[in-house]
């Protein structure tokens, strides 16, 4: 029997080269900037981008994958396998789960799952990871379906940002608009909860925003009785806090993994420079 | 049942109610916690797993072992047992479920495929005003599925699919209905309705029903202050009325402007009714006419709605110097404000304040260390339970309101904004109003003094050089935010020099200018 095939979407952050080395199949997003649409790959200049962001004039906008970038890949892996896992991005965010929905219809015979565990950034990251494991450990679609969607409630992402100016321009802000318009400058934590975008804490610092989140995972681990956590640090652009949150992360913590990448494009501009998170799964 | 399976027996049809039950017991909590619509009296859950109880009971005590006769019993046990809206609206589709399996006497695919098609018109039926974004849209889509999907499919499949849809028509459930939206929750009939789903596919999976996860979910946060104040209805009601002349349309209509949530149905020469009304007396007389009445339930919406409220919210009383404050308070959340200008609030105040919300616990901010003793005396003359955070200053005060999470009990916020407090520096820039002397120097009366740490620091001739003074002494190189509130009087015409000597001082930071408004200070600073 062929391997199953785990297909995500580049927002899980995971780098192109750990995609490539592990047989995980990232999907592309796309960035609408100065009048060209920017794919996501490999060839992406993250500090250049940052840079024309930091001075951009018209905001860039954001796609999802053309649906030749998911059948592309569907085609591909169908030559390999009859079995293929899409982990993607909360259905309420974009459109891309009605294109794979579509899609599939013309790949009889193999088996696509589509995926939605409600979540971005490392949520989605650590978890298509985790199916990857599994895959690669032989267990069948049914068995790695029950173990991730088991996961959603042990694994979280909590994202800081400097402000909610970026993330209202995407019409994307959920529940967080409850923390918009207030005279004080604060800086909004949010989070997903069932795909929806909502508010978890505000803070005035990101010092205080670290506490606060590693009081987060504390207060996990207690309550799953573990001691472990495999995590993801992303930052737009401000590696300086990456470098302290993943310092305070290893300094308080067992962490069996820690991926510090940057942040990808697509969620760098809904969430604007300066902002960094943390996703974090529990580990028994 | 082995997973090639095509066929459900009447045993495991029998274990698919058992689970449904059994799961919506262990996930009732879960579901009443999301209870907004129509009213939010937190009791979906326990509705629905009552209903789905007298299910399971009245199998357990009619030995039936065909297909038609356990739907019936199924069907006829719901109705009985029907709690609430969404549990008549639940029995209801088993109805129609049951009346669709009347001329066969298996359960393939396809019949329960035109079970679900029929259940669900049962369902909408059963409803005089039938609303999308609830249980009865999840069932569509549910209804709606099942056309497309081949008889061929193994049951697992079957189940998995159909899940798999409901799923997603919940989740839609929010952009159907505003209150669900407004309130951060998916309809917790629908919610409902997937665990029984959820039961199904375990069963179909070939797990025992007593063996089917049943998952202890936590409780969703869910904002009930979008929740109107008042029910539109004051009482649930509900009851049967027995008779010959017991026809659910005629009950139906006669009742129908009396109120709303008017579910009804029939077995025989019985209807059950469930009403949302403020006439209970009224709808008692009008339901006699069609025959005997029998009261199930009535319960107080109102009231329960209160209870709730209550229970799921921790109020805030803050004092403020100035409106500027005020404002800033309103915002993160306080319930009440109490101002001052000139003199300090007095205890009565203070206890008028906290008496004044509508909340079990109140949380009280003194924010100013002369308040802080009638604070302390404030909270043990109130008869509910008042916590007093010992916020010294306004600074101290907001920076520990921000880490406020209504979900948290009250000793775990206090404990968490008290470290807070321990976080943010504060200090003050004034004009003495008299000589004195300090362990460095000696200062005049009208000199800009600066305060931090409860000790005057600095002195200078202008306002501007103070403020810089103090801040140079306060400002550490860790320190992310400097916040600085301007006093009422300190005229706007001055600030631009201010600001453009503070900015240049400190230029690698990034300086927060807010109006604070308070009487007695030019600048009240907050530096964390």
């Amino acid at each position: 029997m062929s391997k199953i095939k785990i297909m995500v979407d580049s927002i899980s952050t995971i780098p192109w080269e750990t995609a490539d080395d592990l047989g995980i199949e990232l999907v592309p997003y796309y960035v609408n900037f100065e009048g060209e649409s920017i794919r996501e790959d490999p060839s992406f200049d993250l500090k250049i981008f940052y840079k024309k962001l930091r001075q951009a004039k018209d905001w860039p906008g954001t796609s999802h994958p053309a649906p030749q970038d998911i059948e592309q890949r569907f085609r591909r892996l169908s030559q390999e396998t009859d079995e293929i896992i899409y982990l993607m991005i909360p259905s309420q965010l974009t459109e891309t789960y009605n294109i794979a929905h579509q899609l599939r219809e013309r790949f009889k015979g193999i088996r696509i799952e589509l995926c939605d565990i409600g979540s971005v950034l490392g949520k989605l990251g650590l978890v298509a990871l985790e199916a990857q494991r599994l895959a690669e450990a032989g267990k069948t679609v049914d068995e790695i379906l029950e173990h991730i969607y088991s996961l959603s409630n042990k694994s979280r992402v909590f994202i800081t940002l400097e402000t909610l100016k970026y993330l209202a321009k995407t019409g994307r802000i959920g529940k967080a608009a409850a923390l918009l318009g207030t005279t004080l400058s604060i800086k909004p934590i949010i989070t997903t909860q069932e795909g929806v975008i909502v508010p978890a804490g505000k803070t005035l610092t990101h010092n205080q925003a670290i506490n606060w989140v590693l009081k987060k995972i504390k207060s996990d681990l207690n309550k799953f009785n573990a001691r472990k956590i495999k995590c993801f640090v992303n930052d737009v652009d401000n590696r300086r806090i990456s470098d302290l949150v993943r310092t305070r992360l290893e300094e308080n913590f067992q962490c069996e993994e820690v991926w510090q990448v940057e942040m990808s494009p697509l969620i760098a501009t809904a969430t604007g420079p300066g902002t960094w998170a943390v996703s974090y799964l529990i580990v028994e | 049942m082995t997973k090639e399976q095509k066929e459900i027996s009447p045993r495991v049809f029998k274990d698919m109610v058992v689970a449904a039950y059994m799961v919506l017991d262990a996930e009732k909590e879960y579901i009443n916690s999301m209870n907004v619509f129509p009213v939010p009296d937190g009791d979906t859950g326990t509705n629905m797993t009552l209903t789905m109880k007298a299910a399971v009971e009245g199998m357990n005590q009619n030995p039936c072992s065909t297909i038609s006769g356990l739907s019936d019993l199924v069907a006829d046990q719901c109705l009985l047992g029907a709690r609430g809206n969404s549990g008549m609206i639940l029995a209801n589709f088993f109805k129609g479920f049951a009346q669709s399996l009347k001329l066969t006497d298996k359960l393939d695919i396809s019949d329960f495929s035109k079970s679900i098609i029929e259940g669900t018109k049962s369902a909408y039926q059963s409803v005089r005003n039938p609303v999308e974004g609830t249980i009865l849209t999840v069932m569509n889509a549910v209804a709606k599925k099942v056309k497309e999907l081949s008889s061929k499919e193994s049951l697992n499949t079957f189940f998995k699919k159909i899940l798999e849809t409901a799923v997603h028509a919940q989740r839609q459930t929010p952009e159907l209905l505003p209150q669900l939206k407004r309130a951060g929750v998916v309809d917790a009939g629908g919610q409902g309705f997937l665990s029984i789903l959820k039961a199904f596919l375990s069963v179909a999976e070939g797990k025992k029903a007593e063996l089917v996860k049943k998952e202890r979910l936590s409780s969703p946060p869910v904002d009930y202050t979008t929740c109107s104040n008042r029910p539109h209805y004051r009482f649930s009601q509900e009851f049967f009325v027995e008779g010959d002349s017991a026809s659910a349309e005629k009950i139906s209509s006669s009742l129908a402007s009396l109120g709303d949530s008017l579910v009804v149905s029939q077995i025989e020469n019985r209807v059950r009714v469930h009403i949302h009304t403020d006439f209970p007396e009224k709808v008692e007389r009008e339901s006699a006419s069609f025959g005997r009445f029998t009261l199930v339930t009535k319960d107080d919406m109102l009231a329960q709605q209160k209870a709730l409220l209550a229970r799921n919210k921790i109020g805030i009383v803050a004092v403020s110097p100035g409106k500027g404050f005020s404002r800033i308070f309103y915002e993160s959340g306080v319930d009440i404000v109490v101002n001052f200008a000139k003199s300090k609030p007095s205890v009565e105040e203070l206890i008028e304040a906290c008496g004044r919300v509508e909340c079990c616990a109140v949380v009280l901010f003194p924010n100013d260390s002369d308040i802080l003793p009638s604070a302390l005396q404030a909270s043990r003359l109130l008869p509910k339970e008042v916590k007093v955070l010992p916020t010294k200053t306004v600074p101290e005060g907001i920076a520990s309101l921000l880490c406020f999470d209504p979900q948290n009990s009250v000793s775990e916020n206090l404990k968490l904004m008290e470290e807070t407090v321990s976080q943010i520096k504060s200090g003050a820039v004034a004009r003495a109003v008299r000589p004195c002397e300090t362990p460095e120097f000696a200062v005049c009366r009208r000199d800009f003094i600066g305060i931090y740490d409860g000790q005057i620091q600095v002195k200078a001739g202008d306002l501007g050089s103070a403020l810089l003074g103090l801040l140079t002494k306060m400002i550490d190189p860790e320190d992310e935010a400097v916040m600085i509130y301007r006093g009422k009087g300190v005229w706007k015409d001055k600030m631009a020099g201010i600001q453009s000597l503070i900015g240049s001082h400190f230029s690698e930071r990034k300086v927060q200018w807010y109006y604070g408004g308070q009487l007695h200070y030019h600048f009240i600073v907050g530096i964390v």
